[in-house]
């Protein structure tokens, strides 16, 4: 989730779909794609969600936040502004999807569209967001591009086992209630991704 | 306790004294993600040694930041004048990027002295300058952690007699008799002085913004500086991204407040965004929407066959002649967007998806937007009707951007 234009769908379209478009197209309300992804030797399903970043349409994606397991916040590292708010997103999310344990819950930071001109980047250091993350409860961050297929892969990799953890967390948690259950095939298994 | 508190990074030897006082220290990020200094007034220096430049000079000042003083208890109490010249020796930069100074504890006669003091120097300062009388208060405006808050400065805020209230936060109460924004366009009409046969039949706010935008828009703050040198800068409609990327909403707010106040603003001396974002916020908040969700399906329906498109859509409007008059106007502009679509790379398709939320709603809340209190079914069935509702009011807004002189 983050602003407008900081390139949301082109790092989902990049890492699931391998591509990269120019096209400029502002998202509707919300979109999602999966993706099958190898964590510690299990195959399991990751479902990406990509929320608008138009304000009005925000409001939308308190419905989405919730059963996410990993939330993962996005600023333009060329764009000041974009990443003045991340702070606001990070917040915002943690109340409305009111996850079991906020203090433990998966976030990830990624700085997108490193791959603009050296000239003209870098309006935000990277020393500033990594201070944030730290003071976040050091939340992995990567310096990404949709555009150059730069990190993509590992910061979705991330995403997936960080995800994957605290599903696994949970799913614990429910075991202890429920004695009967036999079936201890833990492969193919879903679980969100919220790329808002 | 002081010692878990992270000093100045010092690259020379009179940075590591200054650091040695441990007067300023970082104390995490604001709500809006700005780090926050602490400057403590018991560990004051004697101003005539120490260069207050030196004293901010962290990288983190590059940047925009939020300052708390703690004024009491002081080892020795600076006089108004100490505190008003170390705000003076600061770099205009320092200046700038302060974007909030709260001062604790501070006496009342330093106050008075103090805010006379800075209407003389600085207006503008002024308004980033909020006087906190407990560390209760301070906390519902900026969260710091208990531990960076020094011993001396939590005792001294138990000694204080009785609960008094924040002062110096008249700025946040909100003046219900708006000039320009959350009122009905007739009122706006009344109250301006125009009526249905004046051209254009909008509101001076809608026309400024516009005018704004098609003339002098420029891409940004440091663009400006440079315009007079380049008067070839592409203006306010070639900007990528116009109407999709966001402005500070610090300063969105500051303007959107001063229009409501009827005060004058200058756009120039905002980003383009600014100007972009008030225009939709406007329509946003304007009590009836422009178009209700019914009226919104039902011409939908007729996007393919447009004669009747055009006939539907006018009558569609007769019981709404400013809406009408409104929305025929920023159609025509909208367009205008279009024209710019290979720089500013917005199409009729993303200005619709842009402006739909903000021109179509149900006139009554019928979907309750706010989940937190919903079942997470409720709130998935709410937020796919509200989906289902804008993509067709985006592929009728797309078509009225595209077609808008054939259409009013």
């Amino acid at each position: 989730m983050r602003d407008s234009g900081v390139g949301k769908t082109s790092l989902m379209n990049q890492y699931v779909n391998k591509k990269f478009s120019s096209a400029y197209k502002a998202t509707i309300g919300a979109d999602f794609l999966t993706k099958e992804v190898m964590v510690d030797d299990k195959l399991v399903t990751m479902q990406i969600w990509d929320t608008a970043g138009q304000e009005r349409f925000q409001s939308l994606g308190v419905a989405f936040y919730r059963g996410a397991d990993c939330c993962v916040l996005v600023y333009d590292v060329n764009n000041n502004k974009s990443y003045e708010s991340l702070g606001q997103w990070h917040d915002e999310f943690l109340v409305q999807a009111s996850p079991r344990d906020p203090d433990n819950f998966p976030f990830v930071v990624l700085g997108n569209k490193v791959d603009v001109d050296e000239s003209k980047r870098m309006q935000v250091s990277q020393k500033r967001a990594m201070a944030f993350c730290q003071a976040k409860g050091n939340i992995p961050y990567f310096e990404t591009s949709a555009k150059e297929a730069i990190n993509v892969e590992q910061a979705f990799q991330t995403i997936a086992k960080n995800a994957l953890q605290q599903e696994t967390d949970v799913e614990l948690y429910s075991d202890f209630n429920d004695p009967i259950r036999i079936d201890n095939d833990h492969s193919n298994k879903d679980f969100n991704g919220c790329a808002c | 306790m002081l010692r878990s508190i992270t000093p100045l990074p010092t690259n020379s030897p009179e940075y590591k004294g200054i650091a040695e006082l441990n007067l300023i220290y970082e104390a995490g990020l604001d709500r809006d993600s700005r780090p926050i200094l602490i400057l403590s007034a018991h560990r004051l220096p004697d101003p005539s040694v120490i260069n207050y430049d030196l004293i901010l000079a962290n990288e983190f000042v590059e940047s925009d930041y939020t300052l708390v003083f703690f004024s009491a208890p002081a080892n020795y109490r600076p006089s108004w004048w100490w505190l008003l010249k170390a705000y003076r020796a600061l770099d205009r930069r320092y200046k700038k990027n302060l974007k909030a100074l709260y001062v604790l504890h501070l006496t009342r006669s330093y106050r008075i002295i103090f805010d006379l003091a800075n209407r003389v120097t600085s207006p503008k300062f002024a308004k980033k300058l909020h006087y906190i009388s407990r560390l209760e208060d301070l906390k519902q405006l900026v969260s710091l952690p208990a531990t960076l808050i020094p011993d001396a400065v939590s005792t001294y805020d138990k000694s204080i007699p009785g609960a008094r209230l924040v002062a110096g936060l008249e700025t946040m109460v909100v003046d219900t008799s708006s000039h320009a924004f959350g009122r009905t366009l007739s009122d706006l009409a009344g109250m301006e002085g125009w009526d249905l046969a004046t051209e254009p039949a909008v509101p001076s706010v809608v026309r400024q913004l516009v005018e704004h935008l098609v003339a002098h828009g420029k891409k940004s703050k440091r663009d400006t500086n440079i315009a007079h040198l380049f008067p070839f800068l592409p203006a306010g409609l070639d900007k990528e991204g116009l109407f999709r990327k966001s402005p500070s909403s610090e300063e969105l707010n500051e303007v959107k407040a001063q229009l409501n106040h009827g005060q004058p603003v200058d756009f120039n001396l905002h980003d383009v965004d600014v100007a972009a974002a008030l225009l939709k916020v406007f329509c946003r908040d304007l009590p009836t929407p422009v178009f209700s969700v019914d009226q919104s399906l039902t011409l939908c329906s007729l996007v393919q066959v447009k004669e009747q498109l055009g006939q539907q859509l006018a009558a569609s409007f007769e019981e709404k002649p400013f809406e009408w008059r409104l929305l025929c106007y920023l159609l025509k502009f909208l367009h205008q967007v279009t024209d710019h679509a290979e720089t500013n790379r917005m199409t009729a398709h993303n200005l619709a998806v842009v402006f739909a939320p903000n021109l179509i709603r149900a006139e009554q809340n019928t979907i309750n937007l706010d989940t937190a209190m919903a079942s997470q079914e409720v709130a998935m069935a709410s937020a796919t009707l509200y989906l289902k509702q804008m993509n067709q009011g985006i592929s009728l807004l797309q078509v009225l951007i595209t077609d808008c002189h054939d259409l009013t």
